[in-house]
C-alpha cells in the first residue's frame, strides 16, 4: 500500500498565503485515503517568499494551491 | 473554498514588502524598485502586461504607504510620496478607495439574454416585458437597455434560464448604494453615503478596492517610543490558525515591540455595563428603543442614513476607545495601536485622541513577517491574559453584545430587555428601517456590519468557521464570566469618567 507523508508549514508567512486552505483539503484526503495519508505540521520549511510550502514525502512544494495539493497526493497513490 | 485568494495573496505580499522597507529604513531608498521585484515574486500574469502589473502596484503601495489616491499623486515617483507618507498625513476621513486602473469597469446592464435564447414560439420574455423593451434579433431575444427598467420579469417568466441576471460584486455588497458605476464605468464610492464597511473590498473579483494602511506610522512608534501598547480586539483568537493560542501571539508582538499588550475585551466589559444601565434609565422612559454604538460602521449607518434616530443611539463610546481612554489616563506617555479586523475602526480613531494608529489583522501579520517573527514558533508560556471576562470577548461575535448587555442587567430587570440582533449592511440597515416605522417590536438594537459580527470582518486571516469555535472555547475556558465580575470595571464606573460618553461635554 502506498502512502503519503505529508507535512504543512503553518508558519506566519505560509499562513498569510493561504496554507489553513490546503489544512482543509488535508482533512478531506484524511478521510477519504485514511492511514494511507499521514500528516504533521511544522513552523518552516526555508522558503517563506514563496508560500504557502508543503513538504511531501520529503520534497518541498511551493507556491501550492488546494488544487495543486491534492493532485499531488492522488497522483503519488495512484501511480 | 479557497479563502486566501490571488487577490488577498497580492494584496498581503504589497504589505509584508512595504513593511519591510520600513523596518529596514529603507523605504526612500528602494521603494522606487519595489512594484518591479512585486512583478517578479510571480509567473503568472493577471493583467494585460507587466506595464498595467506594475502601474496598479504602485497604487496598492501608495494605500499600503497611508496615502489617498487623489490626482496630485498620480505619476509622482514612490520615493517623492514615500517622504510625503513619513510625514504621517491625516488623510480623509473616509477609509476606502477604488483603484481605478485595477476596476475592470464591469458590465451595468443587469439582464442579459444568452445563448442558451433557442428563439422559441411563446417569447414569453416579449409578452412579460412591461416596458416593451424585449425584441427578437437576429433569432434572440435582444432588450433593449434604454428601455429596460430592470424588473427581472423576463428571466423569471424564461423556461430556459436563458436570461441572466448579472450583478457588479462591489454594487450587491453595497449595502447602502454608495457604489455606482462611474466615469468608463469605473466604480465610484460615494463618500457621503459610505459607512466604510469594506464588504465592497471583499468583494471584488480583481482588488480593485481597499482601504490606506496605517504600518509606517506604527513601525515607526515602535522603533522609537518606550510605552506602546497593543489594543487587541477579541476577534484576534484563531488568526493565525488553529494552531497558534493567544498567548502565544501576546507574546510574538511582545517580541515585535509592544510593551504590553490589553484586550479591548475589557473596554467591552465597561461598555456593557454602561449601556445596561443607561437601557434601564432611557427605555421606555425617554425613548422607545435602544442601538448599540460599538459597531463603527454601524454608526455610520445611523448618522448618515438613519440620522432621524441619532437619539436612540447609545451615548457611550465603543470598547476601543474605552479601553484605550483608560491606559492613557494611567500614563499619558503610552501610544496605543488598536489590532482589530476592523477598517471602520481606522476612521473612528482619527476623531478621538485616545487610539494612535489602527491596523488590521492581516496588517499585523505583515509586520510580524516583514520583521522576521513567526507566530507558530512561540508557545505563550508564562503568559496570562487577564483583563476581561467571557462576555466581554464575546463581542467579536454577533450576538456577544446582546447576551453580554442582558448578563449585566440585575436578575430582576433582565425581563425588560427584548433585543435583536442585525449583522451585515444590508440587515442592519433594514431593521433600522423597521425600527424607525414603528415595525419592530424589541427595545434594544444589536447593529454589527460585518456577517457574522468582527469575526467576519475584512480584515480577518481566518475563516469566521473556524474562529468562531475558537473564540467559543476561550470565553468557555475564561474563569471570569461576567462583565460586573471584572475588578477594573467596577473601579471605573464609579468614577464614570468623561471619555466613556461619545459627546464628552
Amino acid at each position: 500500500m502506498k502512502k503519503v507523508r505529508i507535512e504543512l508549514c503553518v508558519g506566519t508567512s505560509c499562513h498569510m498565503l493561504g496554507s489553513a486552505d490546503l489544512s482543509l483539503v488535508v482533512d478531506l484526503l484524511q478521510q477519504e485515503y485514511e492511514e494511507q495519508v499521514e500528516v504533521g505540521y511544522c513552523t518552516c520549511l526555508g522558503a517563506c517568499a514563496k508560500g504557502p510550502n508543503v513538504k511531501v514525502n520529503g520534497k518541498v512544494l511551493s507556491e501550492v494551491t488546494p488544487e495543486k495539493l491534492k493532485t499531488e497526493v492522488v497522483n503519488i497513490l495512484s501511480a | 473554498m479557497n479563502h486566501v485568494s490571488e487577490i488577498t495573496k497580492i494584496r498581503r505580499r504589497v504589505l509584508i514588502e512595504v513593511a519591510r522597507l520600513q523596518w529596514e529604513n529603507r523605504l526612500l531608498k528602494d521603494i522606487d524598485d519595489l512594484p518591479e521585484k512585486l512583478v517578479q515574486q510571480h509567473d503568472q500574469r493577471y493583467r494585460c502586461c507587466e506595464y498595467k502589473e506594475k502601474a496598479i502596484y504602485a497604487e496598492r503601495i501608495k494605500l499600503a504607504m497611508g496615502l489617498t489616491l487623489k490626482e496630485e499623486y498620480h505619476k509622482k515617483p514612490l520615493s517623492e510620496l514615500a517622504k510625503k507618507a513619513l510625514e504621517f498625513p491625516v488623510g480623509p476621513d473616509y477609509q476606502v478607495e477604488v483603484i481605478d486602473i485595477a476596476c475592470d469597469s464591469c458590465p451595468i446592464n443587469k439582464f442579459f439574454v444568452s445563448n442558451a435564447c433557442r428563439n422559441c414560439l411563446i417569447h414569453s420574455c416579449q409578452q412579460v416585458c412591461p416596458r416593451g423593451a424585449i425584441s427578437i434579433v437576429q433569432n434572440q431575444a435582444y432588450i433593449d437597455q434604454n428601455k429596460c427598467v430592470e424588473c427581472g420579469l423576463c428571466k423569471k417568466s424564461c423556461r430556459f434560464g436563458a436570461i441572466l441576471e448579472i450583478h457588479r460584486p462591489c454594487e450587491q455588497a453595497c449595502g447602502v448604494g454608495a457604489i455606482k458605476s462611474g466615469e468608463n464605468r469605473i466604480s465610484n464610492i460615494d463618500h457621503n453615503k459610505c459607512v466604510d464597511c469594506g464588504a465592497c473590498i471583499t468583494s471584488c473579483p480583481f482588488g480593485a478596492i481597499s482601504d490606506r494602511a496605517q504600518i509606517l506610522k506604527t513601525i515607526n512608534m515602535l522603533q522609537t517610543n518606550e510605552k506602546v501598547v497593543a489594543l487587541v480586539a477579541p476577534a484576534i483568537v484563531g488568526q493565525f490558525g488553529r494552531k497558534v493560542s493567544l498567548n502565544a501571539i501576546i507574546e510574538a508582538l511582545q517580541k515585535m515591540g509592544f510593551s504590553q499588550v490589553v484586550e479591548v475585551a475589557l473596554g467591552a466589559d465597561l461598555v456593557a455595563v454602561a449601556e445596561g444601565a443607561e437601557f434601564l434609565r432611557r427605555v421606555p422612559h425617554e425613548i422607545e428603543y435602544l442601538t448599540s454604538s460599538c459597531c463603527p460602521a454601524f454608526v455610520k449607518l445611523i448618522e448618515k442614513h438613519h440620522p432621524n434616530i441619532k437619539e436612540n443611539m447609545s451615548t457611550y463610546v465603543s470598547p476601543m476607545l474605552a479601553a484605550a481612554n483608560l491606559l492613557k489616563e494611567q500614563d499619558p506617555n503610552t501610544k496605543v495601536v488598536f489590532i482589530g479586523p476592523c477598517v471602520a475602526k481606522k476612521g473612528e480613531a482619527m476623531h478621538d485622541e485616545g487610539v494612535d494608529t489602527v491596523i488590521t489583522f492581516e496588517e499585523l501579520a505583515a509586520l510580524l513577517v516583514a520583521k522576521g517573527i513567526n507566530v507558530s514558533e512561540f508557545d505563550g508560556a508564562g503568559i496570562e491574559t487577564k483583563d476581561a471576562s467571557a462576555l466581554g470577548q464575546g463581542f467579536a461575535s454577533t450576538g456577544g453584545v446582546s447576551m453580554a448587555l442582558l448578563n449585566s442587567l440585575p436578575k430582576d430587570k433582565q425581563d425588560e430587555l427584548n433585543y435583536i440582533k442585525a449583522e451585515g449592511v444590508h440587515q442592519c440597515n433594514e431593521e433600522l428601517n423597521n425600527f424607525e416605522k414603528n415595525l419592530e417590536k424589541a427595545n434594544y438594537l444589536e447593529g454589527m456590519a460585518c456577517e457574522g459580527g468582527c469575526l467576519g470582518g475584512p480584515g480577518t486571516l481566518s475563516d469566521q468557521r473556524i474562529t468562531s469555535r475558537l473564540l467559543k472555547d476561550l470565553c468557555r475556558d475564561n474563569e471570569v464570566k461576567q462583565p460586573l465580575d471584572n475588578p477594573v470595571v467596577q473601579e471605573v464606573l464609579v468614577r464614570h469618567p468623561r471619555y466613556l460618553h461619545r459627546n464628552k461635554d
